[in-house]
């Protein structure tokens, strides 16, 4: 296709139309975006990488059950102006659940809409942080392989800093809300988060997603979680997403000695969803559980890419993932386990099971395991198939139908996962979206 | 009429016929009995009763309350009264015995053109069913026989049983595995629930348990057929003399 000139004065070649739509915006978005020089170089080489890899294709590892042709037929614009108001936003609020509320739109922090109830939280915006001096510190430039990210790098409009100070409790969960604004035309989001966890802090976040509008919306989200010493962080993802939504996810996780983290990503509906989770271990001692849910149905693609960096001995790591797969629909699940080989005593498990509900549905399991280590305990596990007949007679035996019988089982398989988030109203809701899913009703 | 009426019925698992042609009528209000050493097709006929799936009925009919039992589906039969205690009873982790036994009691109540049970009438139904059955109360929330003890999971088909109060019980050797106070426990319960109006087809390799539960009829299944019918005292005979008298 075009030869495109950028400011570091290589041409490269474009060889899609998703990265060559990027490219005839990016100058201009610099010139426009008036942000220091640090922060401008930085975007133009995560865009020059971007330019580098190009979008992936199923030769590579990654990437190997994902086509991302389709991505071409889209025409992103950069996130405009937001249409919210507050109407819209109490319309995403839980109920009956009292919590801090960061309302984000398309990626930007709106102090406007949100609530924050405990006074241990901080949160700052880039200009904010770097009038400060925060960023200098924080923002260091690191060559990562996933070109979504990358192009999160190159066009993120903001950096949302959340910071739990040394000690603190933040008593009440924090609600993060991410708001895809598709009410103009097609649009780009690049949300960035950087949340800091001190040392012996307490927090509990939960992250949902909702899309306004009829245009089509991609978003390419970038998390940075840092956990410092004896800290705890749980974390949990509900993502519900319309057909019209494109959904790119990665979290990094960095865990210092003796902190916990809980994930808990729990996906019932989006036509193309791709996570990736990441944990660190940069101090020993420390706990980590990976907890998966997904429902695909439909022709949706839903794709947990999860790796656990054993770079510290006696550290502890489970995860369980498991996932219901119906109609022609296809989910993916890339466990990874690394275990360095100085990471002795590490202690790392994983399971992945899988309900497959009709001969049309796909489901890729790969656990991955590299031990370099020779004194831990590590096991992995994998299983996909249809449901228990004997199970499925016994209830019916006692005069339960078959869909009936079906959902019962199903929603057991679910609630393994679902009761591990600590939040009752949380907890509650999430099983009545599930159980609303298995009769055909989620909205 | 009978409540249930066999008539040749054969059926086969795995294109091997295994009953090979039956005939029983049971009236309401009866208790019967069948034995027969392993493999003489005992379970086989329980499972083709309450539609399990895998088995295919290759000649004959049943009738059920006048009805063709094989145009049921295993739910309907249910439904319609048919209960199965089953020999090895399954476990099901993350479905509690109540909100089993609560969807059950209420489909089969939603097909008797019924209301729903309140949740007062529902729970004191409960506590008089388990009571019966000497079952605990927290024993109802833990998922069903999961982790069960093999007495626990088969009072816990006679709990089943009492909750849906059927019209004919087919008990799958109900005895087997059960040491003798949980064999008299269930046995209790299960007379406990004999009326005028209902029935039970009690399937069991001993005698032992027809001295609690004691049966108006007894029949001798062997390779696939009913080769002899009496009374209680049939049992007995079996008991003292074994089943080689049967095969000659």
């Amino acid at each position: 296709m075009t030869g495109l000139k950028i400011n570091t004065g290589v041409t490269m070649e474009i060889k899609s139309k998703f990265i060559e739509n990027f490219a005839n915006k990016f100058d201009t978005y610099l010139k426009v975006s008036n942000l220091p020089e640090e922060i401008t170089q930085f975007k133009a080489k995560a865009f020059e990488r971007v330019l580098l890899d190009q979008i992936p294709t199923p030769k590579m590892e990654e990437w190997k059950y994902t086509n991302l042709a389709f991505l071409n037929k889209f025409n992103f614009d950069l996130a405009a102006l937001p249409t919210l108001d507050c109407k819209t936003v109490d319309k995403f609020i839980f109920q009956g659940l009292k919590a801090n509320v960061l309302v984000f739109n398309n990626g930007k922090f709106c102090k406007e809409f949100s609530i924050i109830i405990d006074e241990a939280l901080e949160i700052e915006t880039l200009s904010q942080a770097l009038s400060n001096g925060f960023v200098g510190n924080n923002l260091k430039f690191e060559l990562v392989s996933d070109v979504f990210t990358n192009l999160n790098a190159a066009f993120f409009e903001d950096i949302t800093f959340i910071r739990i100070k040394k000690n603190a409790i933040i008593k009440h969960p924090v609600h993060l809300l991410q708001i895809f604004d598709g009410n103009l035309s097609q649009t780009s989001i690049f949300p960035r988060t950087y949340i800091s966890v001190e040392e012996n802090a307490q927090a509990k976040f939960i992250e949902t997603y909702q899309k306004i509008g009829e245009f089509d919306t991609l978003s390419a989200s970038l998390t940075e979680i840092k956990i410092a010493a004896f800290a705890r962080f749980d974390f949990v993802r509900t993502q519900i997403l319309p057909d019209n939504h494109i959904f790119f996810g990665q979290t990094n996780v960095e865990q210092n000695r003796n902190s916990v983290f809980n994930d808990i990503t729990f996906t019932l509906d989006g036509k193309f969803i791709r996570n990736n989770l990441n944990t660190k271990f940069v101090g020993e001692y420390a706990e980590t559980h990976y907890y998966g849910f997904y429902f695909a149905d439909k022709i949706n693609y839903i794709d947990n890419h999860t790796f656990m960096d054993h770079a510290f001995p006696n550290c502890f790591s489970n995860e369980i993932y498991k996932g219901i797969v119906g109609d022609s629909a296809t989910a993916v699940f890339n466990g990874k386990i690394l275990v360095r080989p100085d990471a002795q005593k590490t202690n790392a498990y994983q399971s992945n099971k899988n309900i497959l509900l009709s001969d049309n549905a796909t489901i890729n399991a790969k656990p991955e395991l590299e031990i370099y280590a020779d004194d831990v305990k590590c096991s992995h596990g994998a299983t996909s198939g249809t449901l228990d007949e004997e199970q499925l007679f016994y209830l019916r035996s006692r005069g339960i139908n078959y869909e009936n019988a079906r959902n019962l089982l199903l929603a057991a398989f679910g609630e393994e996962i679902i009761e591990k988030i600590e939040i009752p109203q949380i907890q509650n809701m999430l099983s009545e979206l599930f159980e609303s899913k298995l009769v055909g009703k989620l909205q | 009429m009978a409540l249930l009426s066999i008539k040749n019925l054969k059926a086969k698992i795995n294109d091997t016929e295994i009953l090979h042609g039956i005939d029983l009528e049971i009236n309401p209000g009866e208790t019967h009995a069948i034995m027969g050493p392993n493999g003489s097709g005992k379970s086989t006929l329980a499972s083709v009763l309450a539609g399990k799936p895998g088995y295919e009925v290759t000649e004959g009919e049943v009738l059920f309350n006048g009805k063709n039992l094989f145009e049921m589906q295993p739910e309907v039969r249910a439904r319609e009264g048919m209960f199965l205690a089953f020999q090895y009873p399954v476990e099901i982790p993350g479905v509690s015995n109540t909100n089993l036994i609560k969807s059950a009691v209420n489909e089969i109540r939603k097909y008797r053109n019924l209301e729903p049970l309140d949740a007062f009438d529902f729970i004191s139904m409960i506590k008089e069913k388990a009571a019966m059955v000497e079952i605990e109360q927290s024993f109802l929330n833990r998922s069903v026989n999961e982790g069960f003890s093999g007495g626990e999971k088969k009072r816990n088909e006679v709990f089943q049983m009492a909750m849906l109060d059927p019209v004919l019980a087919v008990l799958d050797e109900t005895d087997s595995g059960l040491d003798i106070d949980a064999l008299r426990i269930v046995a209790n319960g299960v007379n406990k629930l004999r009326r005028q109006d209902n029935s039970f087809l009690v399937i069991t390799h001993y005698q032992r348990l027809l001295n609690y539960i004691v049966p108006d009829y007894v029949h001798v299944l062997y390779k696939g057929r009913i080769v002899k019918s009496g009374g209680k005292e049939l049992a007995l005979e079996l008991e003292e003399k074994g089943y080689d008298w049967i095969k000659d």
